[in-house]
């Protein structure tokens, strides 16, 4: 006999908040997508958001514009493997203060489909160095548009190189403490023009007015001197480099270097730089034949090759087995133009500044270092997690030949936007699927009738636990810097935001049991107030340890990496019992 | 070790000086970048020992120069 307050079936009760959880995800997701658009409305007026003096012009044939154009790899090409478009959009910048008079102008027109200005769209954060429109290597590489979710802040960069010169495009700010592996002493800086290069690429300053951007501006640079002033060094320099930085914090290691000998030492630092949870992303050598250099081709090792502005292998590039990933390199074979840009030292100074075009695998690899950094900023802390994601985000590469590509053409954005969308969409599903299993249970067993349902807490709980804010972040992420935490699940934050072992916090039950301890003590109603809050938080958490669990996304210091799925779903299981005892009409005695 | 051949400027790397011996083997050059660009183009006897270490050229032997001749 059902008791009269049945006034609904639990199991229809539950598909209806299911249903609106999903419905809300859903909701979320177009929201976040809209964030990402970067297609403005045809009819769009001018207003505060305008970016001032740039317009884009979509024109039925190539033909002459008004003022400069800035961005016109649409028009030229078929620019890293986008489809072509027999429709041509240029970018054009005008005097500020007459882009009315010449959007009136080319509306006009009759060979021109649209014109519009160029706004600040939705999130799409355009940095005002001058130069980034010459900079077409970050943006093939994705770099624009993850910087919205996120721009690396909170990892640390090691460039073992020639070291870096605090040049004034970098900010020193994001320069830590280095060594000087060649000297012996703690003097890191530049005085070849290499590392400096390396490290604009990865880091330099964005958005400052000034110069050009990087792929990860919020990174910390750290400068190891392994490479004297020729540019050329030991085998014992480097693998001691590569021990020092990710002994000193290091989780991405930049080496733009290489040679033909294998090096045991060298191996050695490369394997336990990876087994320490850091990404070491290496150079694949210029020879532009069959034969990837160490220590790219060392096991533990992520090895790039070098693509010019088309996407194609540049000639210059080796390859061969052992390469993971294709990045942008430059090939000036193109052009001056088609080579990678970044502020560095002028040739034969030791202290002067320049802009200079460089090509080479060096130049690939740091774009690739900059991507794992800003994937590592959004809680993937497992190297051979943030691999696999650079890897299965990759472009299509002109040909299927994983011997010049790898898995095929860095991109970052689409890296990012897994990490943070995708992956929170699967934490949700997991926390759902928990609290719909506890939930059946409980009713089961009589411990809850059905008519007591979770109330709105509950499911903003299981929202925050599962990361679901992680969704809205490239509306908010980085457009306020406060809130970028918001692109990471609760779980990540202790290790993103205080010290790597804090990860211990954060990556198990500790916070969900100590929160559902002293609700499951208290007295009624649990489930609609602070207890729900509580319950829903802990199937929010435990759909994240297993997701991390199952992506394998984390490591923690101290942990075998072998361990870590099982401290993941053990600590996954025992969240989401702290939830499940929460489920319960009576307050424990 | 001598070698004799031709000092070229490659554009990699921010630039690069290779030496093209007699004998169709090649050498990046580790040197002063003035000397070596002073040699560019030109015949030359290059007297250094060969670096068995890594660098940013990675495209073959390197040779640490001692001593450019032109010739």
């Amino acid at each position: 006999m059902m008791p009269p307050d049945v006034v609904v079936a639990p199991r229809a009760s539950l598909r209806e908040r299911v249903a609106v959880g999903l419905v809300a995800a859903g909701a979320l997701l177009l929201l976040g997508a809209a964030g990402c658009s970067r297609t403005p409305a045809p009819v769009m007026e001018l207003g505060e958001d305008d970016v001032p003096g740039l317009i884009e012009v979509e024109l039925r044939a190539p033909a002459q514009v008004p003022g400069t154009v800035v961005d016109q790899e649409e028009q030229e090409d078929d620019l890293y493997g986008d489809a072509f478009s027999s429709e041509f959009s240029v970018e054009i910048r005008v005097e500020p203060g007459t882009e009315a008079a010449v959007l009136a102008q080319l509306r006009a027109r009759p060979d021109v489909i649209w014109a519009e200005p160029v706004v600040r769209y939705q999130g799409l954060w355009i940095p005002d160095d001058p130069d980034f429109s010459k900079q077409w290597h970050l943006k093939a590489a994705g770099a624009e548009r993850a910087w919205d979710t996120t721009r690396g802040e909170g990892v640390t960069v090691a460039v073992i190189d020639t070291g870096i010169y605090p040049v004034d495009d970098l900010d020193p700010a994001r320069l830590v403490k280095g060594w000087n592996f060649v000297g012996h002493n703690d003097d890191a800086r530049d005085d070849h023009a290499h590392g400096t290069h390396v490290a604009g690429t990865i880091a330099q300053s964005t958005g400052n007015g000034k110069g050009v951007a990087g792929m990860a501006p919020r990174a910390r640079l750290m400068p190891i001197k392994v490479l004297s002033q020729f540019g050329s060094g030991t085998s014992h320099d480097i693998a001691e480099g590569i021990r020092w930085a990710v002994d000193h914090g290091a989780r991405v290691l930049n080496l733009s270097l290489g040679g033909g000998g294998r090096s045991l030492a060298m191996e050695s630092a490369v394997e336990y730089a990876h087994r320490r949870g850091a990404v070491v992303v290496c150079a694949a050598g210029n020879t532009g034949s069959r034969g990837v250099s160490y220590p790219a081709a060392y096991r533990g090792a992520f090895a790039v090759s070098a693509v010019g502005p088309q996407g194609k292998l540049a000639p210059y590039s080796s390859f061969g087995p052992q390469i993971a990933i294709a990045a942008p390199g430059g090939d000036k074979s193109q052009g001056e133009e088609a080579g990678v840009l970044q502020q560095t030292l002028a040739e034969g100074s030791t202290s002067e500044a320049a802009f200079r075009w460089f090509q080479g695998t060096s130049m690939a690899t740091p774009h690739v270092a900059g991507a794992a950094a800003l994937v590592m900023s959004l809680g993937v802390t497992s190297p051979g997690a943030v691999e696999d994601l650079l890897r299965s985000t990759a472009k299509a590469a002109p040909s299927n030949d994983p011997e010049r590509y790898g898995a095929g053409l860095l991109d970052a954005a689409a890296a990012v936007r897994r990490a943070t969308f995708g992956w929170g969409l699967w934490r949700l599903a997991f926390a759902i699927l928990g609290a719909w299993v506890a939930l059946r249970h409980a009713r089961g067993i009589g411990q809850l009738r059905a008519a007591e349902k979770p109330g709105a807490l509950f499911w903003a709980g299981l929202g925050v636990g599962a990361g679901a804010l992680a969704l809205l972040a490239p509306i908010a992420g980085e457009r306020i810097s406060a809130l970028s935490f918001l692109a990471l699940p609760p779980a990540a934050w202790p290790q993103r935001f205080l010290v790597p072992v804090a990860g211990y916090i954060g990556w198990s039950a500790l916070v969900p049991f100590a929160l559902a301890l002293p609700a499951r003590l208290a007295s009624r109603p649990l489930l609609t107030a602070f207890g729900g809050l509580i319950a829903g938080l802990a199937f929010g958490w435990a759909g994240t340890l297993l997701h991390a669990a199952i992506w394998r996304t984390v490591a923690l210091p101290f942990m075998p990496g072998l361990l870590m799925p099982f401290w993941l779903l053990a600590s996954a299981f025992v969240a989401w019992a702290a939830g499940r005892g929460l489920l319960a009409r009576e307050p424990l005695r | 070790m001598k070698v004799t051949g031709t000092v070229e400027f490659v554009d990699l790397e921010g630039g690069l000086y290779r030496l093209t011996a007699d004998d169709g083997k090649r050498y990046t050059l580790l040197g002063s970048r003035g000397e070596l660009k002073a040699a560019t183009g030109k015949r030359v006897e290059v007297e250094g020992a060969l670096d068995e270490g890594f660098g940013i050229g990675m495209s073959g032997a390197q040779l640490r120069v001692a001593r450019v001749k032109k010739i």
